[in-house]
């Protein structure tokens, strides 16, 4: 048992920090394929980050705060902007402001790591190093959060805080993966020489690279892309085992054997996961892959929902409008109002 | 060889005497650090800095937009004090929490130091935190104030004066535990033996809050209620919380039904018994207080008035230590226990008493002028070291809400050698002890010192330029 | 030794009660035997104090609650550095005679009265020139009669009560350290050694080990030409040490009472008391 509050920082916190390194892990290859594309002499610049911000859903907001973007905004806005929420930059404060609301709750070292890691990526030197070595900066949010997933596991008792952690790792991972697919589901369709470097992408944007190569030599195709990235059951970073560990850490969470469930988080996870399991690349294929991952997203969303609604709120809260997660924005309120407290 | 070149202040000097000798209580600490080079001495400074930054022993300062963190500044020369003047300071600590607490319980019961005449009326009923819906309900064990930390300083006689009362959510005590535990990590060798250990602050505090347990229940649960990640004691808070093995909620996490108070937990709803509360009563329950609060536990004043819950401290304490009844303090004592005050206080004129007006706004430049519901250093007037306009400033409120000012003589607070720039000047220091008041009182030997760091300087609070020291009460 | 003493007293009425006035003699003493550090009398509902020094030189605090109630709660907490009682300090040679000088027999004129609960009987009389004997000296005499209280009476609470006279008590030796006190003041005021009661408490390392340490105890005082007081515990045969701590004095119990009180009101009453002495 622990306070539902805990659970809802330390579910944010991993998955904000999941989230970090895969916009890290996006841009980064962003910008390196940008690079190839421009010695090619292809393409604007921005026609190419479009599906980028499509698929991290900030179009949008993009277009509001940057009108007439110029080289380099896309790539600002996912990293640095605080005004976007769902920035790398943004993601990490956010995830730091978590782990600071449960500081007693984590191990010394986990704390250190994400506070370093926030005051790294906003110090003089990590602007520096973004404006000079880009992929230098990337892969050390990278690396970091790597490092934070490690000392989690090295360092904290596994209670049910651990649950709630990996369960926001594990749904914000699988998340993330399926936006990766999106990204190049409506890319417009070139030669094949094209079509395989640009899914080469996707699969270096997840680590997937060597993984491809073992279970599939060294032609690289859509279905094949898709049945690693979405069902594979070996694959850390596929959708299907996301799930399937996520399904785990729900039912260690409940104490409800794997096979039944006993709240709508562990329904709509199971669901999914068996839907993933009994199906493959084909039925992906048939369906349109953008039409595919789209649902899949939506599902994914419900379940991130359930989590809130069945840890977090009351019964009789369930039915009243909840905030899916206060924002920085609306979290500024509460903080004067903390602040306003005199100290004695 | 750092004492060599120290320069003891003209005031009271807590090292040396008025002939430049080294108190007896201090010879043994003194010749440990001469041992010690400036190097050495700057090395273990640093990693002492170091070591709180990566803690995160750190706090909020108001009125910084971005909320800047900082750490609280420490400094490696402890302070000590000698056996036999922490038997006077425990006794008068001890004499003035059992007649703060009488006086809660009558002020908020039948009023008879009002109806007495031994304290105006308008003392009581003009404090800002009286709360006269409280008068008539009974609070568990019929404690009051369970955790007081008083300020005291030296004047120039070296006598110890009570400064004020904090009754309300009294904070620092967790810098008195980390800055034992940080110089004894850093500078073991300086512990010859014979300091008084704080170690059972934590287990202390818990069996004060255990005692106020509604309906005798031997098993509560105590949970600490804290405004959040952005108040400036969260530190403190989640410390303590950690210290105590007991949740640290937020406002949010509790909710209260049919007069009970439950916290959210995964597995649904657990009763609460016990609410160490580091919030103002003000943001405690929107229904009574604030209207306007997003903090606090709507209904949870219903529960307390039932009986169900205990707040510790209770609603309404913020009555005896508003710096107007801080002058009635000695009659309380007189009153409720027919004794002399152990600890005496500072002189205080109130504005509201036509004479001692007068006195005040003739003599502000010689004053220190204090709003009487503030702390924390905040509201203050320092006459000897203001400007015309901010004199001119305080006669106006004066004079518009003269129930609000006090003002006292400026009391030269004794001072302490301090490590500046490797060197060891003399800085102003005060002590915050806390009591428990449970069922015995115990007063945490020692407390925090806080230092001024700036040089004259006399405000020693965190957010404007304080530091602290380690504070050793000797065994013998 | 520091010494922590917390004696609380509650009183519960089954109806209102109004008028309550109350006399406490539970301040510690200060003399060369004890030295009070802290002391506080704490009444709930809160009252205004008064205090005074009644003729035995005891501080007496009193109060009157005058409107309705149906609680009272009397909460003292004292510490007192106490110091050991050295026997060699003790003149093991004063003589009984010595007691007979006109300023012994003035200044201790109370303290030799058969008077109140303290009755001299010819049975007493006859029991304390038994057990002193051919003792000539004072100290041996005065050890010599709480070794035969010690034995004679035993040790039965609930029997007795505060009006108990030692010819009552000495007819059926069963009650507690009250009644033993006033026996051995008889005793030694039987045979001329001024004695005075003492009101106080004890501490018991062992916890069990000490007759009287769950509430207030009591003991007497003799008087030993070239020494002084010395205090004697006769319910647990014990030269008075640091572990003992004076609150009160006088001839009897009546001087000495801890708390003595009276109020208007009818209907039932329940009272409790709970005394914890401890090492600080």
């Amino acid at each position: 048992m622990m306070l539902s509050r805990v659970a809802d920082h330390q579910y944010w916190m991993s998955r904000q920090i999941e989230r970090a390194e895969n916009l890290a892990r996006l841009v980064r290859i962003s910008e390196e394929m940008l690079l190839d594309d421009e010695t090619l002499g292809r393409g604007s610049a921005q026609e190419y980050w479009t599906p980028v911000l499509q698929a991290t859903a900030i179009e949008e907001s993009f277009r509001t705060l940057y009108p007439s973007p110029k080289q380099g905004d896309a790539a600002r806005f996912l990293t640095m902007d605080l005004r976007n929420p769902d920035s790398i930059v943004s993601s990490i404060r956010q995830a730091r402001e978590n782990a600071r609301s449960v500081r007693d709750k984590i191990s010394d070292e986990m704390w250190t790591e994400i506070n370093d890691l926030n005051l790294f990526v906003t110090s003089p030197e990590g602007i520096d190093l973004l404006e000079i070595s880009p992929q230098a900066f990337y892969e050390k949010i990278i690396a970091s959060s790597m490092l934070f997933d490690g000392i989690t596991g090295a360092t904290l008792t596994r209670d049910e805080g651990w649950n709630f952690l990996q369960l926001g790792r594990l749904l914000e991972r699988a998340d993330m993966t399926s936006r990766f697919l999106d990204i190049r589901s409506q890319s417009i369709a070139g030669d094949d020489a094209e079509e395989s470097l640009q899914w080469g992408a996707v699969l270096r944007a997840c680590g997937a690279h060597a993984g491809y190569r073992r279970v599939h030599g060294g032609e690289i195709s859509v279905e094949r892309v898709v049945d690693l990235l979405l069902f594979s059951n070996e694959f850390p970073r596929s959708v299907r085992h996301c799930l399937r560990r996520a399904n785990e850490v729900l039912h260690d969470i409940s104490g409800t054997p794997i096979g039944g469930y006993s709240n709508q988080c562990e329904k709509l996870v199971g669901a999914l996961l068996a839907r993933l399991s009994f199906s493959g690349p084909s039925e992906v294929m048939a369906k349109g892959l953008h039409n595919y991952i789209d649902e899949l997203q939506q599902q994914l969303n419900a379940a991130g929902q359930a989590v809130f609604e069945s840890f977090v709120l009351l019964p009789s809260e369930v039915s009243r409008h909840f905030p899916r997660h206060s924002r920085q924005d609306n979290l500024s309120d509460w903080q004067r109002e903390q602040q306003q407290q005199q100290q004695q | 060889m750092l004492l060599k070149d120290y320069k003891p202040a003209q005031l009271f000097d807590e090292l040396v005497d008025q002939s430049g000798t080294v108190r007896p209580y201090y010879k043994a600490i003194a010749d440990r650090l001469s041992g010690l080079s400036r190097d050495e001495l700057t090395q273990k400074i640093r990693s002492l800095e170091l070591l709180f930054l990566k803690q995160g022993i750190t706090f909020t300062v108001y009125g910084d937009e971005k909320g800047t963190e900082r750490v609280f500044p420490f400094d490696p020369f402890p302070r000590v004090i000698p056996a036999n003047e922490w038997e006077t300071i425990e006794a008068g600590l001890v004499q003035r929490i059992t007649a703060l607490n009488l006086f809660l319980y009558d002020v908020y019961h039948e009023q008879r130091i009002l109806k007495d005449g031994v304290i105006p009326n308008e003392v009581v009923f003009g404090a800002a935190h009286f709360r006269p819906e409280f008068v008539g309900v009974s609070v568990p064990k019929d404690a009051y104030i369970h955790v007081c930390g008083t300020d005291l300083i030296r004047d120039t006689d070296g006598r110890y004066l009570v400064l004020e009362d904090n009754g309300r959510c009294p904070s620092g005590v967790s810098y008195v535990l980390e800055n034992r535990t940080a110089m004894k990590r850093v500078f073991p060798h300086l512990f010859g033996g014979g300091v008084r250990s704080v170690d059972t602050y934590p287990a202390d505090l818990l069996a004060t809050l255990r005692h106020v347990a509604p309906h005798e229940n031997p098993n509560p649960n105590v949970v600490l209620l804290t405004p959040g990640v952005h108040n400036s004691a969260y530190f403190e808070h989640s410390f303590l919380a950690r210290q105590m093995s007991i949740e640290i909620v937020e406002g949010r996490d509790l909710i209260a039904l049919d007069g009970f108070v439950y916290m959210r937990t995964t597995r649904g709803l657990r009763q609460v018994d016990v609410i160490y509360r580091r919030i103002d009563d003000d943001f405690l329950d929107p229904q009574v207080f604030r209207k306007d609060s997003c903090l606090g536990v709507p209904g949870l004043v219903d529960a307390v008035r039932r009986g169900n819950v205990a707040l510790a401290n209770a609603i309404g304490t913020g009555v005896a230590d508003d710096k107007v009844t801080y002058a009635y303090v000695p009659e309380m004592i007189r009153y409720y226990l027919c004794q002399e005050p152990i600890l005496d206080q500072v002189p205080t004129y109130l504005a509201w008493r036509p004479t001692d007006m007068k006195y005040i706004l003739g003599n502000l430049p010689k004053l220190v002028v204090k709003a009487a519901n503030e702390s924390g250093g905040y509201g203050m007037l320092i006459g000897p070291s203001a400007t015309k306009e901010q004199i001119e400033e305080f006669r106006q409120k004066i004079i518009a809400t003269p129930r609000n000012y006090i003002a006292q003589p400026v009391v030269n607070f004794s001072q302490h050698p301090t490590l500046i720039d490797g060197g060891l000047e003399g800085r102003h220091v005060d002590l915050r002890p806390f009591v428990l008041w449970g069922d015995t009182v115990k007063v945490l030997p020692g407390g925090l010192t806080r230092v001024a760091l700036k040089r004259g300087s006399i405000v020693v609070n965190s957010s404007q330029g304080g530091g602290s020291k380690d504070t050793w009460v000797l065994n013998t | 030794m520091k010494l922590r003493i917390l004696h609380r007293t509650e009183y519960r009425y089954a109806l209102p009660v109004r008028n309550n006035n109350n006399e406490l003699r539970v301040t510690p003493l200060d003399n060369l035997r004890q030295r009070t550090i802290l002391h506080l009398v704490r009444v709930l509902p809160a009252i205004k104090m008064r205090r005074y020094n009644d003729l035995y030189r005891n501080n007496v605090s009193f109060f009157e609650v005058e409107e309705a109630h149906k609680e009272l709660v009397i909460d003292v907490s004292s510490v007192v550095e106490t110091k050991p009682t050295n026997l060699e300090d003790i003149p093991k040679d004063s003589p009984l005679s010595g007691l007979l000088l006109p300023e012994v027999l003035e200044s201790f004129q109370p303290y030799l009265q058969s008077d109140g609960p303290v009755q001299i009987t010819p049975q007493i009389w006859r029991s304390a020139i038994d057990a002193r004997g051919d003792k000539k000296d004072v100290y041996a005499v005065v050890i010599a009669i709480m070794d035969f209280v010690h034995q004679t009476c035993k040790y039965v609470p609930g029997v007795t009560n505060v009006a108990t006279t030692t010819d009552e008590f000495f007819a059926k030796p069963n009650g507690v350290c009250q009644d033993f006190t006033h026996l051995m003041l008889a005793l030694c005021r039987a045979i001329g050694i001024p004695a005075r009661y003492i009101c106080g408490y004890v501490y018991d390392a062992k916890r069990g080990d000490v007759l009287g340490s769950h509430a207030s105890h009591a003991w007497c005082e003799a008087w030993i030409p070239g020494y002084g007081w010395l205090g004697l515990d006769p319910t647990n045969k014990r030269i008075v040490n640091e572990t003992y701590v004076a609150s009160a004095l006088g001839r009897d119990f009546r001087d000495a009472t801890p708390i003595r009180g009276s109020y208007w009101g009818t209907g039932d009453r329940e009272m409790r008391v709970t005394v914890h002495v401890e090492t600080k």
